[in-house]
C-alpha cells in the first residue's frame, strides 16, 4: 500500500508538471501582490487572505469550513462530514473568529461562534479572510481574525443562469441554482441550494471489543437555503440593495465510536433568516456606505432514548439582532484619507428546554465608533492608525488602538513589506454571562494585543510565476474564558476568566503559474506554525503551563497542484494536520492521547465544454484518495475514500 | 520541475510514516490491597480510564484497560463495583458496562444498550441493579451472564446511588427530583419514596444502619427550585428523615463517604470534612483544606481509614491523588488519569 502510494504521488507531480492548459472556469485570475500604487488605501498595511478564483470554483459545491480548511492557513476543527466546523486563526478558539456576511456579523450572541459549515460558497461571490489586529478595521472581537463573505451585482450581465448537481458516495447529493437578471440599473440575484447525504459511511471501528468494521449511524443530514438579491442603480454614484438570506437544516448527531448504548435519537435543527438594506453613494472624496439588518437564528436541539422512553434534552435557542452600521470614508488629499464608521447593534436571546423547563431570556445593546485615519505619503508607503470605542451594556470597553504600515520596499520590484499592531477584545457570550446553571455576570472580556509582520513579492523564475507572502505573528490574549466544573466539585461547569494565552508562528502561502504550449499549470499551498500556549497556570503541580493548547495542531498545510489541456484539468490537493494534543499537559501515550497527523489526498478531473454563452463542467473527485483511517475529533470516525461528481452549467449574456 | 519532484519526494516520505501498532500489555495485579481508581476522562472525549495504585509499594498503573486489551474504555469512566474476582467498569456515556478480570484487567464481557448508566448494586449472584440518570427505571441484570433480565418502573424518576438495609434498596433521585426510591429487592418493586431535600445524590449506612443523603440543593435559577444543600439521616425501617443539617449559603458539599466502621462521615466542601455519625451538627472547621487544590473525588480505605483524595489540577490532565492518613497527614501522592472519581478498595 505505501508503494503504491508513493507511485502515485510521483506519477501525480510528473503529470501535474507536463500537463497544462485552461481551467474549469474561462479566466483564472491569479492572486497578485498589487504594487501598493494600485491597491485601496484603506487595505493598505492589513493582513488580508483573499480566496482566487480556481480555489472558489474547486470549492463552489461545498462550505465554507472546506474552502477555508483547504485553502488557508486557518485551521478548521470540523466534527465530521456535515457536522458543526469552527475556525481558529492563529491560535484562537472558535469565538474568537468572527464570520461578517456584507459587513453583517453572523457569529451567535448566544455562542459566539459561527458553524462555517452552514454557509455554502455558493452564496458567496467575494471571501477574504482578515488576520490577527487587521480585522479591527472591520469590527471587534476578533482576536484571531475575521472572515468576509460579499455579494456584489454583475451589472453586465442581462441574464444569467447558473446550476449545479453533483452526486457522490454515501447516498449524498446536492443541488444549486443562480438565476440572475436585470440590466445596468437594477439587478436580481436568486440562488437556491439543497444538500443531504444518508452520511452513512463505513469505518473501521477501533473503540469497541472486539474491534470490527462498522457503518455510521444517525450521521444524515439536510440542508437547503435561498439567497434572492435586489439592488438598484439609483444614479451613477448611488446603489441600493436588499438581501434576503433563509436557510434550514436538519441534522442526526452521531456518538462516539465507543457508544454501545441503546439507540439514541439525537439531532439539531438550524434555521436562520437574515435580511439586510445596503446603500452606498460615491462622490469625489466622499463615499457612504450604510446598512440595517436582521439577523435570526432558531436552533433546536433533541435528544432522546426511544427504547428507555426517555427525553434528555429539547431545547430551542432563539437569537434575533438587529445590526446597523454607517461607514464615511473622505479624502483629504492624494496623502490623507480617513474613516468613521458607527455601529449600533441590539440582540435578543432566549434559550428554553422543555425538559427541565430550564432557560433564560437577555438582551444586550452595543455601540462602537471608529476613527481610521490612512496616509499615502508616496506611491510607496502607505500607513493607518485607527481607534475604536465600545459599549456593551452598561460596559465601557477601554479604547482599542491600532496602526499598520506598507512599504513597497523596491520602486520597480513589487515586494512588499507589511506589519500592523493592535489591541483587542472579546465580549463574553450571552451564554458565558447568563447560562444556567454556570454563566457568570461578572466575567471580563478576554483582552488581547497582536501584531505582525508580512513580506510579500513577484518573482519569475524561467516562465514560471511565483506569488508569495510571508507572515510572522505574536499575540497575548488575557482573561481567556473557559467553561469547566465549578470549583469544589460541584456537578455543574461554570464560565471563568481562566487563561493568559500566547501564540507566534508564521503563515506562508504561494500560488505558481505557467503557461507552456497549450499547457496551464498552476499550483498554491500554504503553511502555518502556530505556538499557542497557556501562561497562566499558577500550581507547579499544573503541567498545562507554556503547553499547546488542546486540538490546536503546530503544523498545518496544504498543497494544490492543477494542470489544463484543452480544457481538460487534473488537480491534487494534498492538505496536512499536525498532531493535536487532547490533553492540556500535552501527554502522549501508546494510548490514543494524541491526535496522530494526517495528510489527505483529492483527486479531480473535469472537462468543460463552451459553446457560444454556455458552458458545461463535468467534474469527478477522489476524496481521501489513499483511504486513510484517521481522527479528526476524538473517537469520531471519518471517511475512507469516497467519490463525487459533478456537473455544472452557465449560461450568462451580457 | 526538479523542484517540484523535489517536493513531492519529501511529501511522500513524510507521508510514509506510520505509527508503530500498540503492543497489548499483560498484568498480574496484586489485588489483595490495592486500590482501583475509576478516571471519568472528558464528557465527550471518550478517554475515561483505569488505574491501579499498590499502596505498600506506593506504584500506581495507569491506563490499565487500554494498556491490556488494546481498545479504549470509553467515554466517561462513572464508577466501579466488583464482585468477586470479577471489576464491573460503568462506562456512563458509552451507554455500557465492561466487565474485566480484577486480576489480569482481560476483557470478559459487556453489558450493553443502556442510556446513561451511574451504578451497580449486586443483589445476588444472579441478580444486580443498574441506576440510570436518563431513563426512569432500573435495569436488571445476571452478573454471572451478563444478560438483561428486566427492569424496574420508577414512575418518572430517575436513579442515582443505591445501598441496601434489610431486604429494601434505597435510591436517590438525583436530577431535578427530591426523592429517595425505596424497593423491595425481593419482588423488584418500587414501593415507596421519602422526600428529602432537593437533588439528593450520594448515600451511605453508617453503623447504625441509618441511611445519609447528601443533597446539593441545586442551583440558582433551576426549574426544580433551588435550595441549601443538606445532610439528611432517614430511617431506613420507617422510611422517614429523622434529621436534616443545613450547610451555609455558598457552600457545594459533594462526595458523600463513610469509613470502613461506619461510624464517621465525610464530605468535600473546600476541602475533606468529617463529622461522626452522632454529631449533633456539622462540623464548623475543615478536616483536610484543599488550598489551592482542585479536590474532585475521594475514597475511604475501609480498613486502616486512609483517605484518597484526586486532584482535578484543571480538569482536562492527569489529576494527582493524594493519600492521607486516618490524621490527614500525606503519605503519598501519584498521577493517576483525568478527573478521578471513584475508588474501589480490595
Amino acid at each position: 500500500m505505501r508503494g503504491l502510494k508513493t507511485l502515485l504521488v510521483l506519477l501525480l507531480s510528473v503529470v501535474c508538471v507536463f500537463v497544462n492548459g485552461q481551467n474549469f472556469t474561462d479566466t483564472v485570475r491569479i492572486q497578485e501582490v498589487k504594487v501598493l500604487a494600485k491597491k485601496r488605501v484603506e487595505e493598505a498595511g492589513l493582513k488580508i487572505t483573499r480566496t482566487d478564483s480556481l480555489q472558489r470554483v474547486s470549492s463552489l459545491t461545498t462550505d465554507l469550513s472546506e474552502l477555508i480548511s483547504d485553502y488557508s492557513p486557518v485551521f478548521v476543527k470540523s466534527y465530521g462530514r456535515g457536522s458543526a466546523a469552527t475556525a481558529s486563526f492563529r491560535g484562537t478558539a472558535a469565538s474568537h473568529t468572527q464570520v461578517l456576511w456584507n459587513g453583517m456579523n453572523l457569529n451567535s450572541p448566544m455562542r459566539g461562534f459561527a458553524d462555517l459549515s452552514l454557509l455554502p460558497v455558493f452564496f458567496t461571490d467575494e471571501i477574504y479572510l482578515l488576520h490577527g489586529g487587521s480585522s479591527l478595521t472591520k469590527g471587534s472581537g476578533a482576536l484571531g481574525g475575521s472572515i468576509h463573505l460579499g455579494n456584489n451585482p454583475d451589472w453586465r450581465t442581462r441574464l444569467h443562469l447558473e446550476g449545479m448537481a453533483e452526486t457522490g458516495s454515501f447516498h449524498s447529493r446536492k443541488s444549486f441554482l443562480k438565476l440572475g437578471m436585470g440590466g445596468k440599473q437594477f439587478q436580481s440575484s436568486t440562488r437556491i441550494f439543497y444538500e443531504g447525504s444518508e452520511n452513512d459511511f463505513p469505518f473501521y471501528n477501533s473503540g469497541v471489543i472486539p474491534k470490527r468494521n462498522d457503518t455510521l449511524k444517525n450521521a444524515d443530514y439536510r440542508k437547503a437555503g435561498i439567497l434572492q438579491e435586489f439592488y438598484l442603480r439609483h444614479a451613477e454614484n448611488k446603489v441600493s440593495g436588499v438581501r434576503l438570506w433563509y436557510q434550514e437544516s436538519k441534522r442526526n448527531l452521531p456518538q462516539l465510536m465507543s457508544y454501545q448504548g441503546s439507540e439514541r435519537e439525537e439531532y439539531q435543527e438550524d434555521r436562520q433568516f437574515r435580511v439586510q438594506y445596503d446603500w452606498k453613494k460615491y462622490s469625489e472624496g466622499l463615499n457612504y456606505h450604510f446598512f440595517s439588518g436582521l439577523n435570526t437564528t432558531r436552533l433546536d436541539y433533541y435528544r432522546a432514548t426511544p427504547e428507555f422512553q426517555f427525553v434528555n434534552a429539547d431545547s430551542k435557542s432563539s437569537e434575533t439582532s438587529f445590526l446597523n452600521h454607517l461607514r464615511i470614508f473622505r479624502k483629504f488629499s492624494d496623502q490623507y484619507f480617513a474613516t468613521v464608521s458607527v455601529d449600533v447593534n441590539y440582540h435578543e436571546v432566549e434559550a428554553k428546554d422543555n425538559v427541565s423547563s430550564g432557560g433564560y431570556k437577555e438582551n444586550r445593546l452595543e455601540t462602537s465608533l471608529l476613527f481610521n485615519l490612512h496616509f499615502k505619503p508616496s506611491e510607496r508607503l502607505a500607513a493607518f492608525v485607527l481607534i475604536r470605542s465600545e459599549n456593551y451594556d452598561k460596559h465601557v470597553v477601554p479604547l482599542i488602538p491600532a496602526a499598520g504600515v506598507e512599504w513597497q520596499v523596491f520602486r520597480e520590484v513589487p515586494v512588499i513589506l507589511r506589519s500592523n499592531v493592535a489591541r483587542n477584545y472579546h465580549k463574553p457570550t450571552l451564554n458565558d454571562l447568563y447560562w444556567l446553571p454556570g454563566g457568570n455576570p461578572d466575567l471580563l472580556p478576554e483582552d488581547g494585543y497582536t501584531g505582525d509582520v508580512s513580506l510579500a513579492g513577484d518573482f519569475r523564475i524561467g516562465k514560471v510565476v511565483f506569488t508569495n507572502e510571508l507572515t510572522g505573528f505574536l499575540s497575548k490574549v488575557e482573561n481567556w474564558i473557559i467553561w469547566r466544573p465549578a470549583s469544589n466539585g460541584a456537578y455543574y461547569w461554570e464560565a471563568n476568566n481562566v487563561k493568559d494565552v500566547l501564540s507566534k508562528g508564521i503563515e506562508y502561502s504561494f500560488t505558481a503559474d505557467l503557461e507552456w504550449r497549450k499547457f496551464r499549470f498552476r499550483s498554491g499551498g500554504n503553511y502555518a506554525f502556530t505556538s499557542t500556549v497557556n501562561l497562566n497556570a499558577e500550581r507547579s503541580a499544573d503541567e498545562s503551563r507554556g503547553k499547546q493548547l488542546i486540538y490546536i495542531p503546530k503544523h498545518k498545510g496544504g498543497i494544490y497542484f492543477s494542470s489544463t489541456w484543452k480544457k481538460f484539468t487534473l488537480k491534487y490537493d494534498l492538505n496536512g494536520i499536525g498532531k493535536r494534543f487532547t490533553r492540556s499537559s500535552n501527554q502522549e501515550s501508546d494510548f490514543e492521547q494524541v491526535l496522530n497527523p494526517y495528510w489527505l489526498s483529492r483527486l479531480s478531473f473535469g472537462k468543460q465544454v463552451l459553446w457560444k454563452d454556455f458552458s458545461l463542467n463535468l467534474k469527478c473527485a477522489v476524496e481521501n484518495l489513499f483511504d486513510l483511517n484517521y481522527q479528526s475529533i476524538l473517537w469520531r470516525p471519518m471517511p475512507g475514500r469516497f467519490y463525487t461528481f459533478s456537473v455544472a452549467f452557465k449560461y450568462r449574456k451580457e | 520541475m526538479k523542484h517540484w519532484i523535489k517536493i513531492a519526494f519529501l511529501l511522500t516520505v513524510i507521508w510514509s510514516c506510520s505509527e508503530e501498532p500498540v503492543e497489548t500489555v499483560f498484568f498480574d495485579l496484586d489485588t489483595e490491597s490495592g486500590v482501583f481508581i475509576a478516571c471519568e476522562g472528558n464528557f465527550m472525549y471518550g478517554n475515561g480510564s483505569l488505574s491501579f495504585y499498590h499502596p505498600e509499594r506506593k506504584t500506581v498503573t495507569n491506563q490499565l484497560f487500554y494498556a491490556r486489551n488494546n481498545a479504549p474504555l470509553g467515554d466517561v469512566l462513572q464508577s466501579l463495583a466488583l464482585r468477586d474476582n470479577q471489576l464491573f467498569l460503568v462506562v456512563n456515556n458509552s451507554g455500557k458496562i465492561y466487565v474485566v478480570d480484577a486480576r489480569t484487567v482481560e476483557f470478559k464481557g459487556a453489558v450493553e444498550g443502556l442510556n446513561s448508566p451511574r451504578y451497580i448494586h449486586f443483589i445476588s449472584d444472579e441478580k444486580a441493579y443498574i441506576s440510570d440518570l436518563y431513563a426512569g427505571n432500573i435495569t436488571l441484570f445476571n452478573p454471572s451472564t451478563l444478560e438483561v433480565t428486566g427492569s424496574i418502573e420508577l414512575e418518572g424518576h430517575s436513579s442515582e446511588q443505591m445501598v441496601q438495609v434489610g431486604k429494601y434498596l434505597f435510591v436517590s433521585s438525583w436530577s431535578f427530583d427530591q426523592n429517595i426510591l425505596v424497593i423491595d429487592t425481593e419482588t423488584d418493586q418500587m414501593i415507596t419514596k421519602i422526600r428529602v431535600p432537593l437533588q439528593p445524590r450520594d448515600l451511605e449506612v453508617d453503623k447504625n444502619g441509618k441511611i445519609w443523603v447528601l443533597s446539593d440543593g441545586g442551583y440558582e435559577g433551576s426549574p426544580a427550585g433551588n435550595d441549601l444543600p443538606a445532610l439528611s439521616r432517614l430511617d431506613p425501617l420507617t422510611f422517614t428523615v429523622e434529621q436534616i443539617y443545613r450547610f451555609e449559603t455558598g457552600a457545594l458539599p459533594s462526595d458523600l463517604e463513610i469509613d470502613g466502621t461506619g461510624d464517621t462521615l465525610f464530605y468535600i466542601n473546600k476541602g475533606i470534612c468529617k463529622m461522626p455519625v452522632n454529631s449533633r451538627q456539622l462540623p464548623d472547621s475543615v478536616f483536610i483544606p484543599a488550598g489551592k487544590k482542585l479536590f474532585y473525588s475521594f475514597g475511604i480505605n475501609p480498613v486502616n481509614g486512609e483517605i484518597y483524595v484526586s486532584d482535578a489540577i484543571d480538569y482536562t490532565q492527569d489529576a494527582i491523588v493524594y493519600r492521607y492518613s486516618p490524621g490527614g497527614a500525606v503519605i503519598d501522592s501519584f498521577k493517576a488519569g483525568i478527573n478521578p472519581s471513584d475508588f474501589m478498595f480490595r
